[in-house]
């Protein structure tokens, strides 16, 4: 499966877009956007989503995901993901924006949770709680990003495991695992370094619990250290086979106690 | 005092984010994240710089040869221009472009004179690749001679620039540690688009062919173009679309 960034996409010229709008005829496609800013206060962009449905239908994209965050106001566009403050109406505001996105698009919407940088203080829900209640509202199914989840729990100390312990059950259709990079003082996801190894047991504690049907590598700069990036790859690899043994295990050891006479 | 709407905060937030003298500014930001009930205000400046590395990391992929003749300074450079031009697209071009226009109208630059000529090449040179069309190079080819049916235009994947410096040298031999300086001089360029990840072809014409060119918009026989231009002759028409910056059709 690959995952396009649909804004690419849609800053492609016909030629880029023509070889993106190839590639269904040799993966499954999925459409990633970062240009929506579902969480600017103010109604949605809806040049901006006629022209993602014209791109999703072109590339033969089974599901649409964006980010619970904004990343500009009219006038400027900071192209950044940022946190918004955790309330109640905010809640309403974006699953009243979500559901009205659905009804347009021709495919599934996840909602990814993001790095929250900024932390405003009239947050009252917790951030688990708050990516949940926006989710369930808005109808939309989650695309989970273990190494966000991570950044969160290095610099806000925002546990990562109870971050997963709030999803309802199947709740969670895909996973993005990615890399990052300290910079003064602060862990940041640029999705152009290795994985770090604490990453991993966050995707086989959501795994388990999940089972989500994809998990997908996000690479977006230094795609020369094609190296880094088939170790990468491996490593995950190697740890969904080493979770579907166990769970093959279990099941054969759940199946023999059921057999066993009492 | 009443808290600011969302909008309020998100609008205050974005000029102060995308503005290094505020977001650089601890105290600036301390104040801020008082005013926005934002907690740990040390973090804006973070946040500032890292949106502030993306529109950068932009702006290099348009104009690479631009950044790298700024050199050292450009950091410098970007910081001046984020403070004036907030962004206002996740466009690499518009981002470019807007760069391009801060180096035109900034007079305390420290750079080479033919700056603003390199950044220009580099981002004419962006807009060919980004509007090429394969489909619309639908060009017949001519054997021998026009024949007089023929209609001519400018080829759509063709721009036109004027430089004060011949600045073509600079993107000839990267690589080998030489630099040439550019002539300063008038030079008229036509660029036109090959597509398949090629970059455009570059040629340098003269003042009055590059006049005609320009105003090629509409499909006429070469022989109204000719006549509607006194300098240009058929075998100038032919010549031009040998080299794919005009376009022919029956």
């Amino acid at each position: 499966m690959l995952e396009v960034n649909i804004d690419h996409y849609l800053a492609g010229n016909l030629e880029q877009r023509a070889r993106l709008e190839g590639l269904k005829d040799h993966f499954p496609i999925v459409a990633h956007g970062v240009g929506l800013s579902l969480g600017t206060d103010g109604p949605l962009n809806y040049a901006y989503i006629d022209d993602v449905i014209d791109a999703l239908e072109r590339i033969g994209a089974t599901w649409y995901s964006e980010h619970l965050a904004w990343t500009g106001v009219p006038g400027c566009e900071l192209a950044t993901l940022l946190s918004l403050p955790r309330t109640q109406a905010v809640v309403e505001e974006l699953a009243g924006k979500i559901q009205t996105l659905r009804s347009l698009l021709p495919v599934p919407f996840y909602l990814e949770n993001i790095v929250d940088y900024l932390e405003f203080a009239d947050s009252v829900i917790e951030p688990s709680e708050f990516f949940t209640m926006v989710c369930e509202r808005g109808g939309a199914g989650i695309l989970l990003d273990a190494e966000n989840l991570y950044t969160n729990e290095l610099n806000n100390q925002v546990a990562a495991r109870d971050f997963v312990n709030q999803l309802a059950p199947g709740s969670v259709k895909a996973m993005h695992v990615a890399g990052g990079v300290w910079n003064k003082g602060l862990f940041v996801d640029d999705h152009g370094h290795a994985v770090p190894d604490a990453v991993l047991p966050i995707v086989k504690y959501i795994c388990e619990r999940q089972w989500p049907g994809v998990i997908i590598l996000e690479r977006d700069s230094r795609l020369d250290a094609e190296a880094e990036i088939a170790h990468d790859i491996h490593r995950i690899a190697a740890l969904v086979e080493q979770i579907n043994r166990q769970a093959e295990a279990q099941n054969s050891a759940n199946a023999y106690a059921h057999a066993e006479p009492s | 005092m009443p808290m600011p709407s969302l909008l309020e905060r998100q609008q205050r937030l974005a000029e102060f984010l995308s503005d290094p003298k505020q977001y650089n500014n601890a105290a600036e930001a301390e104040r801020l994240a008082r005013e926005l009930d934002i907690a740990a205000g040390a973090r804006l400046g973070a946040a500032g710089t890292m949106a502030a590395n993306k529109r950068l990391g932009k702006i290099h992929a348009v104009l690479p040869k631009t950044m790298e003749i700024l050199g050292p300074g450009a950091r410098h450079v970007f910081d001046g221009f984020a403070h004036h031009y907030p962004p206002t697209s996740i466009s690499r071009a518009d981002n470019a472009h807007q760069f391009m226009e801060y180096l035109e109208q900034a007079e305390d630059i420290e750079a080479p004179e033919y700056i603003l000529d390199v950044a220009k090449f580099e981002i004419t040179r962006w807009r060919i690749i980004v509007m090429f069309d394969p489909a619309i190079m639908v060009g017949i080819p001519i054997a021998d001679s026009l024949p007089s049916t023929v209609l001519v235009r400018r080829a759509p994947p063709v721009a036109l620039i004027v430089l004060d410096h011949d600045v073509r040298c600079l993107f000839e031999g990267d690589g080998d540690g030489s630099r040439q300086e550019p002539d300063r001089r008038l030079v008229y360029i036509a660029m036109s688009g090959q597509g398949e990840g090629l970059p455009p072809r570059v040629f340098e014409l003269d003042a009055c062919l590059y006049d005609a060119v320009g105003r090629m918009e509409g499909w006429k026989t070469a022989a109204s173009w000719s006549k509607e231009f006194a300098t240009i002759e058929v075998p100038d028409i032919e010549a031009l679309h040998s080299i794919g910056l005009i376009e022919f059709k029956s």
